[in-house]
């Protein structure tokens, strides 16, 4: 059921902030500040008790006195004047309630029955309500960032990942780390106590979203959780969708029941039951980051297990293969043809065939990057093309290497180990292909990449994929 | 009325007599009979209340043939002398019979005997775990993985929401370490997956079906033969759900 009644919440023509403060710091005044800085281009009210000027924006004392257009309030006041206000945007007909409060089902039993009533009023008078207890949301292509974490201060050019969290902090951290790897950004939710809009609400919103390539999510508690199977079947169908749900052992469950005031599922069971609709677990940050970074790059789809390696020498070609063998992956010899090629260009101490080492010499020669993606990706023995750099080819290939893996139809996967700052590796983010940092995160993309693949291709798919073990 | 709501109708009925008995669970007999309503394999089995009944009984099964004491009261058999194995012939099971009768008569003097059940002993390449019970977040669940002792051992069972279809419990089997036992390996042919996966995807309509009735559901083990030789459930355990109120 899109009924379009989210739209309000992404795409609003005005904003309202309901408790704006001119005094820097309080979340009031961050609300304000993180909706101008980050450029949205509707009008910005702040609605307070005095009609004060935020941010040189004008004041209001009510909301019922501010002009059109204003579809969405951000509301920044103490829990017990959050009824009275969501009764206000009912009057002046806003048709979304960001709640930033806390005060309610997570502090106990008057917190519930004063989170009932919010809601109870939002419902009846047609207020859509996020949180409460929540940070806000992000919608990159809209410019609008109604949340009042530091963390977006600087919100960066929207990318294909929409992301949901039932932990503010999580889409915080998980925003600044995914942009190291070059992964970038479209809708950012947290949901809080989930009181109205709930995370299921938010997969069937991004599912219909064309803003949205990618989906993933931070989950203590599945609400509905049949409901939210359904729809997540569908989704996972069309986008690759990554999960952390915590909450896994015992005592994960206690922190995360007595984080939100939601009773966590037992075990594994979340996690097979993500299987079950096609999700892609992650147990960390880590492999939530790893997995992001896979599925940013412009091709996805992995018709099979089989990696083709290419390394520019030392250890790192040596245990990313070994991980790769762990993880279920195939490394197979390539094509006559391509170790032919590759014979030509790369020294006699080298390696032409899978896995490739380069040398150093690949330093002397950057223009065998892009010319080794274009063998592999033309070579049928391989169905992922992977790079692993230790250093900076220069800005000129990094262009060259770019148009590469755009050109590729398979998936091609990056990792620059030991190029945090560098230039160059921003330059190539900036082209939208995303990098690892690490042979762990790659090779958990590229598991994930293969995992995704079997699930769409089903027998079309080629080689076995085993459960990743560990050697013993 | 169709078939999958009168196979509804029929477990439902099996659950309903063994509660106005007074059980919390389903004896050996009555576990049998619902797994066969929902095609889950079961061994040949006969109930024998009477010693002059075990010819005809034994004429119609295949040896070798295991004893089992039929009782609502008696949850773990083997612990009171309710189970003997290895039965080849007539005389045998009229031994087990016996010798059944007179331990589990000791050692729980009050437990109603409904009498022995022979069941044909069945071999499999693996043996294999399939549990279920209502998770708190997610409703019916099932779990599968290596049987017997492996259970505990490995902690490496695949879960799934119920009910699903073959296809999910195929994946369910490749998410665990039985996948690689299942292949076949020194030799031993490969097992018969297919209908590993069929006996799961019918598990978990069971659990979806009767998810007011039944609380806790595990078969350990499901013995698996090579492709081909199907599956059988042959050691199982149905805990019922508490009456709802007001039913």
């Amino acid at each position: 059921m899109v009924d379009g009644s989210l739209d309000a919440l992404f795409r609003p023509r005005g904003v309202a902030v309901m408790g704006a403060s001119p005094v820097p710091g309080k979340i009031g005044n961050l609300a304000v500040r993180a909706l101008v800085g980050g450029g949205f281009d509707g009008p910005v009210y702040p609605v307070n008790r005095g009609g004060d000027e935020v941010l040189g924006k004008r004041g209001f004392v009510t909301i019922a006195e501010v002009p059109d257009p204003v579809d969405l309030a951000v509301v920044a006041l103490p829990a017990d004047a959050v009824a009275d206000a969501i009764d206000q945007c009912a009057q002046r007909g806003v048709r979304a309630a960001i709640v930033l409060s806390s005060g309610f089902a997570e502090a106990g039993a008057e917190g519930v029955a004063l989170e009932q009533d919010v809601t109870q009023r939002a419902v009846a008078g047609g207020v859509r309500l996020l949180g409460p207890n929540c940070q806000g949301i992000l919608s990159l292509p809209d410019r609008l960032v109604a949340n009042f974490s530091p963390s977006f201060a600087s919100a960066s050019e929207p990318g294909p990942v929409s992301m949901i969290s039932q932990s503010g902090g999580y889409n915080s951290i998980a925003y600044r780390l995914g942009g190291l790897n070059g992964v970038r950004f479209s809708r950012i939710v947290s949901t809080g106590n989930e009181s109205d809009i709930n995370a299921t609400d938010l997969f069937e919103f991004l599912a219909a979203d064309d803003e949205t390539r990618v989906v993933a999510a931070y989950l203590e508690q599945i609400r509905d959780s049949r409901r939210f199977l359904e729809v997540m079947s569908r989704l996972t169908a069309d986008k690759p969708v990554v999960i952390s749900k915590a909450g896994r052992s015992d005592i994960g469950s206690k922190a995360a029941s007595s984080h939100t005031g939601a009773l966590a599922s037992s075990g594994v069971v979340g996690r097979g039951v993500l299987l079950q609709a096609g999700v892609l677990p992650a147990r960390s940050v880590d492999e939530f980051i790893a997995l992001l970074t896979a599925f940013s790059g412009p091709q996805t789809l992995a018709r099979g297990s089989r990696v083709g390696l290419l390394s520019q020498g030392g250890g790192f070609g040596v245990e990313t293969t070994d991980l790769c063998r762990e993880s279920g992956l195939e490394l197979p010899p390539l094509a006559s043809k391509t170790v032919k090629a590759l014979g030509e260009m790369i020294p006699y101490y080298g390696t032409s065939d899978n896995p490739v080492d380069f040398t150093a010499a690949l330093m002397g020669n950057p223009a065998w990057l892009a010319e080794t993606v274009h063998l592999l990706a033309d070579d049928d023995c391989v169905d992922i093309v992977t790079l692993l750099l230790t250093a900076s080819p220069g800005a000129d290939a990094v262009g060259d290497l770019a148009a590469a893996v755009r050109a590729s139809a398979k998936p091609v996967v990056v990792g620059w180990l030991g190029g945090h700052g560098d230039p160059d590796r921003e330059q190539l983010h900036g082209l939208d292909i995303p990098t690892f940092a690490t042979t762990l995160g790659l090779v958990t993309g590229l598991r994930g990449l293969a995992t995704r693949g079997k699930r769409l291709l089903g027998d079309e798919f080629v080689g076995d994929l085993r459960p990743p073990r560990e050697s013993r | 009325m169709s078939d999958a709501a009168s196979v509804t109708t029929r477990a439902r009925a099996i659950v309903d007599e063994a509660r106005q008995r007074g059980q919390d669970a389903l004896t050996e007999r009555e576990g049998l009979a619902l797994f066969a309503e929902f095609g889950v394999p079961v061994p040949g089995a006969r109930l024998v209340a009477d010693r002059d009944e075990l010819a005809a009984a034994v004429s119609a099964l295949r040896f070798p043939i295991v004893c089992k004491v039929e009782s609502p009261n008696i949850v773990h058999k083997s612990d009171v002398g309710g189970v003997q194995l290895g039965c080849t012939s007539l005389e045998d099971v009229e031994g087990a019979f016996d010798a059944i009768l007179a331990a589990v008569g000791e050692a729980v003097p009050d437990a109603h005997i409904a009498g022995v059940l022979l069941a044909e002993q069945v071999d499999g390449m693996a043996e294999c775990f399939v549990g279920a019970h209502i998770d708190a977040e997610f409703g019916p669940v099932v779990g599968f993985g290596l049987g017997g002792i492996f259970v505990e051992v490995l902690n490496d069972l695949a879960w799934r929401a119920a009910p699903f279809d073959a296809n999910e419990a195929r994946r369910m089997i490749d998410d665990t370490l039985a996948v690689g036992v299942l292949a076949g390996f020194r030799g031993k042919p490969a097992a018969d997956v297919d209908a590993l996966a069929d006996a799961i995807a019918a598990v978990s309509v069971l659990v979806w079906e009767l998810r007011d009735d039944v609380s806790e559901l595990d078969v350990n083990p499901i013995l698996v033969g090579p492709v081909g030789a199907g599956v059988v459930a042959v050691d199982s355990f149905i805990k019922l759900a508490a009456p709802a109120t007001g039913d």
